[in-house]
């Protein structure tokens, strides 16, 4: 985390990176959500099942939940001045988001297997 | 955590008046802070009604024109009286700016005159400036070369190079920008702040510095320039109309294009 020489350049490469990627990503999904015809379970679950929109949630909740997190590194970095609690603050958000992250995505798969 | 609140003895308390002897028509009324570390007493604003026809146009002439006629008691910095010394920087109508450039008739309401944000303070209006200039000793603020120089006359360098250093050799080192920055606040022990980045720049980009490599990669870790967040309030209260937050984004871009 902190000290290491280019790690920061590498996450202000990425935050943005992620951040242009998310663009057309977040835009295909507000098309979509305004495209279905209601908001009953059964037709979210379907629409879940279709093949491009499973293509569009693979793509995007990886990217939205990586720069949330580097997001939160920061905030965190900004405002605990003691370095051993924002080590232990920086490691159980990342645990907790790559957690979200991984459910939401398996989720998306198991809605497309039909399970 | 970083700190919110104020301790109990730098809370502000109201301070004396002092009241304009005489009529005028465009009385004007200062609140000053004022703390004296001889006292242990807490700060406490002081306010003074002075008439704009008795003293000069601007803020600074107002506060020497209280020290004059009305309290001598009151501190404060100040040399050139236009712009380029950069000693009367000061908080003032919630701005960091110069005194001496900033024009009584350009505020309405009283003027309330701080020192800068979040700097120790040595007495009233003189704040310590102390880790503000070791962190520009910090950037190596002089020319690095390992080539002798030419034997005849100075290092040249072209128009479009020297142009390079428009807008960053003008910095007069007032400390408005960094004491206005919020990472600064938080974090100033090891982020150097705009006015040492603009510093840092002005060196990466001069032509005839040949120690730009190790200039940048001193900037590289998370704290002396990636805990800027491009807030702007630098840019904003800039006395001199510069642009440290541009500076800092020419440093990260360099880096960036360095590191792929």
């Amino acid at each position: 985390m902190s000290g290491r020489a280019g790690s920061s350049v590498r996450r202000w490469w990425y935050q943005r990176l992620s951040a242009v990627a998310l663009l057309p990503l977040s835009l295909w999904l507000i098309y979509e959500c305004s495209m279905l015809t209601s908001l009953d379970y059964a037709v979210v679950r379907a629409w879940l099942a279709t093949p491009a929109t499973t293509i569009l949630f693979i793509l995007l909740l990886p990217a939205l939940y990586y720069h949330a997190l580097l997001g939160l590194e920061e905030v965190l970095e900004d405002y605990i001045a003691d370095t051993g609690k924002k080590h232990t603050a920086i490691t159980l958000t990342r645990l907790l988001v790559t957690l979200g992250a991984g459910a939401a995505l398996l989720a998306v798969l198991l809605v497309n297997l039909g399970v | 955590m970083a700190q919110f609140t104020l301790p109990k003895n730098s809370k502000v308390k109201q301070g004396k008046s002092f009241p304009l002897r005489g009529a005028s028509t465009r009385k004007k009324t200062l609140r000053v802070y004022r703390w004296d570390p001889d006292a242990g007493e807490n700060p406490r604003l002081d306010s003074y009604e002075i008439d704009p026809d008795q003293c000069g146009q601007m803020v600074l002439d107002a506060l020497i024109h209280i020290k004059n006629e009305i309290d001598p008691t009151l501190t404060f910095r100040r040399s050139c009286r236009e712009g380029i010394c950069g000693s009367c920087a000061m908080n003032i109508d919630g701005v960091n700016t110069l005194a001496c450039t900033r024009a009584l008739s350009d505020i309405r309401q009283d003027i309330n005159v701080y020192p800068l944000p979040h700097t120790p303070v040595v007495k009233d209006l003189v704040p310590d400036l102390k880790h503000f200039y070791a962190q520009y000793a910090h950037i190596k603020p002089w020319m690095q070369t390992d080539a002798p120089a030419p034997a005849q006359g100075e290092r040249r360098q072209s128009r479009a190079e020297r142009e390079q250093l428009d807008g960053l050799y003008e910095c007069i080192l007032c400390a408005c920008c960094s004491t206005s920055c919020p990472s600064y606040w938080w974090n100033s022990e090891r982020y150097l702040g705009p006015a040492a980045l603009l510093q840092a720049y002005r060196w990466i980009i001069d032509s005839r510095d040949e120690n730009t490599e190790a200039r940048l990669d001193a900037l590289q870790d998370p704290f002396s320039m990636y805990r800027c967040h491009t807030i702007m309030n630098c840019t904003n209260t800039c006395p001199k109309g510069l642009n440290p937050a541009k500076a800092i984004a020419r440093i990260k871009q360099r880096l960036a294009a360095k590191a792929f």
